[in-house]
């Protein structure tokens, strides 16, 4: 009774004081426990005391450790008898605990998308007791609520796992969440690079995907140990043993201790956690050594500052302890450290091999970026760790306020978004038309999407996207290369030789060849090969230009294909295109957002298409405006608006006064929402509808 | 010192307030004075001290009429007790030189009143008042051409000292039917018969009394309501109401506030719906101006748009009106009717001219949601006009009747000379009005406020100003605060005076936008208008009547300080017809620009 009482007390201290007399006392109870079993037996006579603990004291050799308030409440049990759910869980309250390089493992998932990545995720942190059968939510991991919505991780995310594997040792599993789709494949390599081994998961009725393969050639470039896993068995079309062959014949891996499961069932969980204790290889112990982390991932926190996700890759680290990120050479004070399991939840030292996040109070993300090494100031590692490879943009686009006022928080929110987003590159840029805004550079499409989508959701603004543009390279006739991204900026023709673009190489399974090959052969692709696979299964490999891909040819190939169909680029090199900047007029004044670089064969449908739709959506207004396409100085497609005849309110008498006014208030309101090309006003929409346009027909 | 506002007009020499008439300070002017003008605005101040009147006057010929006294004259008139003894004036011609008048003056009588015989007895005793000159200079040919003064005319003018409206407007609810394009608050009643009639004057009558009650509530609760100057019955069909039941009302009126000997009482009245016995009622009455809603001079047309009427009912009351010299009479015309071409409208224009009204509305159609046109049709496409077809319409109209010797005094009103609707102008000056009965609005302590538009609610409405102000002692702050939301804030005061000045051929006056607003919105303004003034959709005009060229004001407006030129400009107006047509446009670009509190 006496040392029930001593925990109570210790417990209810611990998370509010600050640790160090206190920790003696949790050393002292905690002592008697080894491992596993026993230390959670001993939390299960606490639950019957009613008093609820807000945090979980457990013994480490240096320190005391928290874990904040809320992320793990004990459950509400009143028979004292194992149950399997009940076992795990107590299992997982000890994830804090800190265990030898040895039985760390650190791992990614990689999988097409929809092959079950997430649901395999959180099948695990189920299984390990990391969340409770009461927290969990579908796709735990995926924390934001665009992922969720759209079935697709983002930003990775990490989460610490504890496990005792049948050797009766507790191992330390984190789990390194990676992006699935390929414009994200940057953040899937950083993910890559912070693990020893990988979970290659494949849809046993869909077999090998086109993401599959180039998910795995970036882990075999990371020298990760790759564990075959065959999902969704349970299902009527499953036939793991095809599959199991397919990844064999396509990717060249040894497929015979490929484990059969089913996330969504829970078979074969257990065989997955072994294999990852057997097969994925320990982190070197380097503890010893000067400290060296590897920053992969960062984010900002209004209270916290930058909070960064790091891998120590040698040494340890403490809270207080003084550190320098090697390539910015900033100093801070560690305020916090932790591990993600999936919540934050504090601890006072992280050694090598161990995954974590710490909090300095640091402003600026410039000052901690995705890929430096974090090191300490006292005992400073020689060489940071090789880090990333920049990511390079692909696609671009000027993204504006369509409230004027809104541009300094557009600048905020980007600044924001970039400090998890490293690939997101922007500049200012301003345009007659659209006022002040952003050209910015994506990893690809979806990439362009969501950073918009979140821009919208996640800090309210309301913004004007221009068509998206690639990255062409102009040859002039000086003999220099310039690499141009804005059609605004394109040399002038005089100065130009040739203009080169990126071509991309795409890959689609048989079923979609057809859907495929009809769109590429729209949009300038060239056949490359067909291959077949198996004798079931072939793909087909297109080139074709970057810039025919950027519009709406993902949205066409799934509505063509119902949905279905699914594709895998890569960039393949530049090549010379005939290539010619279209300028839209109004009113003699140039439209920057509208200008674009097409193909020379096109600019005279695309001119066409674009002055009709703003004929159409601009108001009448006192003046004749003419609306042309040009190219340099030629008009190749004209349209105009013939001027407003007639805008009078017939009757007005004293009973109509407020009404009126009201109309004509209304009709100012309008006005203002309207963006002005010279003497042109524009509505909104019209733009909008415009670039949309030009989305599809560019 | 006191003043009013005299309006000469060629047909009654002329108007001044019956309240002056009683006090035998009447000025009648001969209109001999000013040959050349034959109507004018004539500002009077009346010193009781020295028993004596100056006056002013504005050109009609100006642009800027009647806003302005930009070219005044004076002139002294010697009053004797109850009796008007002597008239002599100096004045200047807009660049001319200095006249002097020593003329006695001539009094006509006109039918004004026909039924107040002891006005009409007062008239022409004074027509026969032996008029003798007398000549006092006190002040000189530009005396009282101080802004203060000018700007100071119109202001006065309607707030009559103390504020309160000088301006009515009743709604007469009843129709027989309502026509297809209108929305407005009515109740139809059908056409008259035997089996219908007794209801049909049991609701009239009970209207008509909560309308009394309503005004009665409302002015009793004023310190002291001013004799009104205009008051209009509009409608519904005014002229469906028996001229009994109009009786109780002008008597409602007279009692509480009480007219002005000129006072303008209009009427609108449709054909087919008063007989020759009910309009001589009606003028025995007071009513001095009429308004026939005769809408289209085209049988189809009529039947097209609902109207309760054909048109041999038009002419029956054309002839009615003409019968009784009514000499200030109306007609409404609809544009842009369904079907409609430019040949049909010619027609329509040329036959409204021939039966020569002192003033024609022509209002174009528009399509109201909850109104069987708004189901049937929808603007701009067939069988209505397109915006090219409609804007002709306007354009002809406007080049006819200007033709024809109307005056193209508001975007769509037309006048003979000194025949605008003086009740309207209140409206488009912006100046308090009262508002009576079903659905009116009334303007006046910087509030507007709509009653309700369904006669039980307008009668728990009345019944409520009854409480409220038997209720409380100190009702009537309490009371006019009932009758409207909010006071108008400066905005809505700034775009009020841009929407409604603008609507008026003479415009936009920067003098007195600058005098309530400051000097800063006057630039503002005036930068504004710029791009309309070098379209040639505005025109700016200096005080010196010019028209001041676009590249003078825009030179002005560029250079750094208050320049001269910009000083200068006094009036900005909308030109006709470009600018009548683009108006909506102009004025919401306006207001678009005006700078955010």
């Amino acid at each position: 009774m006496d040392i029930l009482a001593r925990i109570q007390a210790a417990s209810i201290t611990a998370p509010c004081l600050a640790p160090q007399h206190h920790h003696k006392h949790l050393q002292q109870l905690c002592f008697p426990m080894s491992t596993g079993h026993h230390f959670s037996c001993f939390y299960m006579h606490q639950n019957h005391f009613p008093v609820a603990m807000p945090g979980h004291p457990c013994r480490i050799p240096s320190g005391s450790i928290r874990c904040q308030s809320g992320a793990v409440e004990a459950p509400e049990m009143q028979d004292v008898k194992f149950s399997k759910s009940m076992l795990s869980f107590d299992m997982g309250k000890d994830r804090l605990s800190k265990v030898p390089a040895s039985q760390i493992r650190n791992f990614s998932i990689i999988a097409h998308i929809d092959h079950g990545k997430s649901t395999l995720a959180d099948k695990l942190l189920q299984v390990t007791g990391t969340v409770s059968d009461r927290e969990m939510k579908e796709q735990f991991l995926d924390n934001m609520d665009l992922e969720r919505e759209r079935g697709i991780t983002i930003k990775l995310q990490a989460a610490r796992m504890r496990y005792v594997a049948k050797d009766g040792e507790p191992y330390c599993l984190n789990l390194i969440d990676t992006p699935g789709h390929v414009d994200f494949s940057y953040e899937v390599s950083r993910s890559l690079a912070a693990c020893e081994g990988a979970l290659l998961v494949v849809d046993a009725s869909q077999g090998v995907e086109a993401q599959t393969l180039a998910n795995v050639y970036l882990a075999l470039e990371n020298n990760l140990e790759i564990i075959p896993v065959l999902n969704k068995i349970d299902l009527p079309g499953a036939d793991p043993e095809r599959v199991r062959n397919e990844i064999e014949e396509i990717v060249g891996l040894d497929c015979s201790e490929a484990i059969f499961c089913s996330a969504k069932e829970g078979i074969g969980i257990q065989e997955i956690l072994e294999s990852i204790v057997a097969k994925v290889p320990p982190p070197k112990d380097t503890s010893m050594n000067p400290l060296r982390a590897l920053i992969f991932d960062s984010y900002y926190d209004p209270y916290r500052g930058v909070i960064v996700y790091f891998r120590v890759v040698d040494g340890s680290i403490k809270i207080h302890d003084k550190i320098q990120f090697m390539a910015s050479g900033k100093e801070y004070e560690v305020d916090e450290l932790g591990v993600l399991s999936p919540g934050q939840m504090q601890v006072n030292e992280l050694f090598a091999g161990e995954v974590g996040y710490l909090a300095a109070s640091i402003r600026s993300v410039a000052d901690a970026r995705v890929g430096d090494t974090i090191t300490s100031s006292a005992n400073k590692a020689g060489m940071a760790l090789s880090g990333y490879q920049e990511a390079v943009p692909m696609v671009f686009c000027g993204l504006f306020p369509v409230d004027a006022d809104q541009f300094g928080e557009l600048r905020e929110a980007l600044e924001k978004l970039q400090l998890n987003d490293a690939a997101l590159k922007y500049e200012p840029e301003s345009s007659s038309a659209m006022g002040f805004g952003f050209r910015c550079g994506f990893l690809g499409l979806l990439h362009m999407e969501i950073v918009q989508e979140r821009l919208e959701r996640e800090y309210g603004l309301n913004l004007i996207t221009t068509a998206p543009s690639v990255v062409y390279r102009v040859q002039c006739a000086d003999n220099t290369v310039v690499e141009c991204s804005n059609p605004c900026e394109l040399p002038e023709p005089g100065k130009r030789v040739w203009i080169e673009e990126p071509f991309i190489e795409m890959i689609t399974p048989k079923e979609y060849i057809g859907t495929l090959m009809e769109l590429a052969q729209e949009r300038r692709g060239e056949f490359k090969e067909m291959k077949y696979i198996t004798e079931s299964r072939a793909s087909v490999i297109y080139i074709l230009p970057l810039a025919e891909m950027v519009g709406d040819f993902f949205d066409q190939l799934k509505s063509r294909s119902k949905g279905y169909a699914s594709m895998e680029y890569s960039l393949s090199g530049y090549r010379k295109s005939d290539l010619v900047r279209l300028d839209i007029l109004i009113n003699g004044e140039p439209m920057d957002p509208l200008a674009a670089i097409v193909h020379k064969d096109k600019a005279f449908a695309v001119g066409r298409a674009l002055t009709q739709k703003l004929k159409e959506l601009i108001p009448r207004q006192m003046f004749k405006i003419p609306i042309q396409a040009a190219i340099g100085t030629r008009v190749i497609a004209s349209e105009s608006i013939s001027a407003m005849r007639k805008d009078v309110l017939a009757k007005c008498y004293g009973g109509d006064i407020s009404r009126k006014k009201k109309l004509l208030k209304k009709q100012a309101e309008g006005k203002k929402r309207m963006k002005s090309v010279g003497r042109v006003e524009v509505p909104q929409d019209a733009f909008m509808a415009v670039l949309r346009l030009e989305k599809e027909v560019v | 010192m006191k003043r009013c506002v005299v309006e000469l007009t060629s047909y009654s020499t002329y108007h001044v307030s019956r309240t002056y008439c009683k006090q035998n300070r009447c000025v009648p002017l001969s209109q001999k004075m000013y040959p050349d003008m034959r109507t004018c605005f004539i500002e009077i101040s009346y010193q009781v001290r020295t028993n004596t009147v100056s006056l002013k006057y504005a050109d009609k010929r100006h642009p800027c009429w009647p806003f302005q006294t930009g070219c005044p004259t004076s002139g002294f008139l010697n009053l004797q007790k109850r009796r008007i003894v002597a008239f002599s004036c100096s004045c200047q011609r807009p660049g001319g030189e200095a006249e002097k008048h020593k003329q006695p003056l001539r009094l006509r009588t006109d039918d004004v009143f026909p039924g107040n015989n002891e006005l009409h007895a007062q008239r022409l005793e004074r027509s026969n008042a032996n008029v003798h000159n007398s000549f006092v200079s006190a002040i000189g040919p530009n005396g009282g051409r101080d802004e203060q003064t000018v700007a100071g005319l119109h202001n006065d003018d309607v707030h009559a000292g103390n504020g309160l409206p000088t301006s009515a407007y009743v709604h007469l609810p009843f129709c027989k039917r309502r026509c297809f394009y209108c929305d407005f608050a009515i109740v139809a009643i059908g056409q008259r018969n035997d089996a219908n009639s007794t209801n049909i004057d049991s609701t009239m009558g009970s209207y008509v009394t909560t309308l009394c009650k309503e005004i009665t509530s409302t002015l009793s609760q004023l310190p002291q309501a001013s004799p009104l100057k205009t008051l209009f019955f509009g409608g519904g069909t005014p002229s469906l109401l028996p001229p009994q039941y109009l009786s109780r009302i002008v008597d409602t009126l007279d009692q509480h506030c009480g007219f002005q000997c000129d006072a303008e009482i209009s009427m609108e009245m449709d054909p087919g719906t008063f007989d020759k016995q009910t309009l001589k009622q009606f003028l025995g009455l007071g009513v001095n101006r009429v308004s026939l809603g005769v809408q289209s001079f085209n049988e189809d047309f009529l039947k097209a748009c609902g109207r309760s009427h054909g048109l041999q009912d038009v002419y029956e009351a054309l002839d009615i009106i003409t019968g009784l010299n009514v000499s200030n009479w109306s007609l409404d015309l609809i544009s842009s009717l369904p079907h409609q071409t430019l040949e049909h409208w010619e027609e329509c224009l040329r036959e409204a001219i021939g039966l020569s009204p002192a003033h024609v509305s022509v209002y174009d159609l528009q399509i109201e949601e909850g109104t069987k046109f708004g189901v049937w049709y929808k603007p701009g496409h067939h069988p209505l006009p397109d915006e090219d077809k409609s804007a002709s319409f306007y354009r002809l109209a406007s080049s006819l009747l200007r033709e024809a010797g109307y005056e193209h005094y508001e975007i769509s009103n037309y006048a003979k000379p000194g025949f605008q609707c003086r009740h309207n102008m209140v409206y488009w000056k912006n100046q308090p009005y009262y508002g009576f009965g079903l659905g009116a609005t009334s303007y006046f302590n910087g509030k507007r406020f709509s009653r309700p538009r369904k006669l039980k609610g307008y009668a728990d409405f009345v019944e409520l100003c009854i409480n409220q102000s038997s209720d409380n002692f100190s009702a009537n702050e309490e009371y006019l605060s009932f009758y409207s939301n909010t006071v108008e804030s400066v905005e809505d005061r700034v775009c009020d005076t841009i929407m409604l000045s603008l609507r008026l051929a003479s415009g936009l006056n920067l003098n007195e936008l600058s005098k309530n607003f400051g000097h800063e919105l006057r630039v503002h303004i005036c930068k504004s208008f710029l791009p309309f003034i070098n379209s040639g959709h505005a025109v700016a005009v200096d005080s010196k009547f010019k028209t001041v060229p676009p590249d003078t004001f825009s030179t002005a407006l560029s250079e750094q300080s208050a320049s001269k030129v910009l000083k200068d400009v006094i009036f900005i107006r909308l030109t006709d017809p470009d600018g009548f047509l683009l108006s909506n446009e102009i004025i919401s670009s306006l207001f678009t620009d005006l700078p955010i509190k």
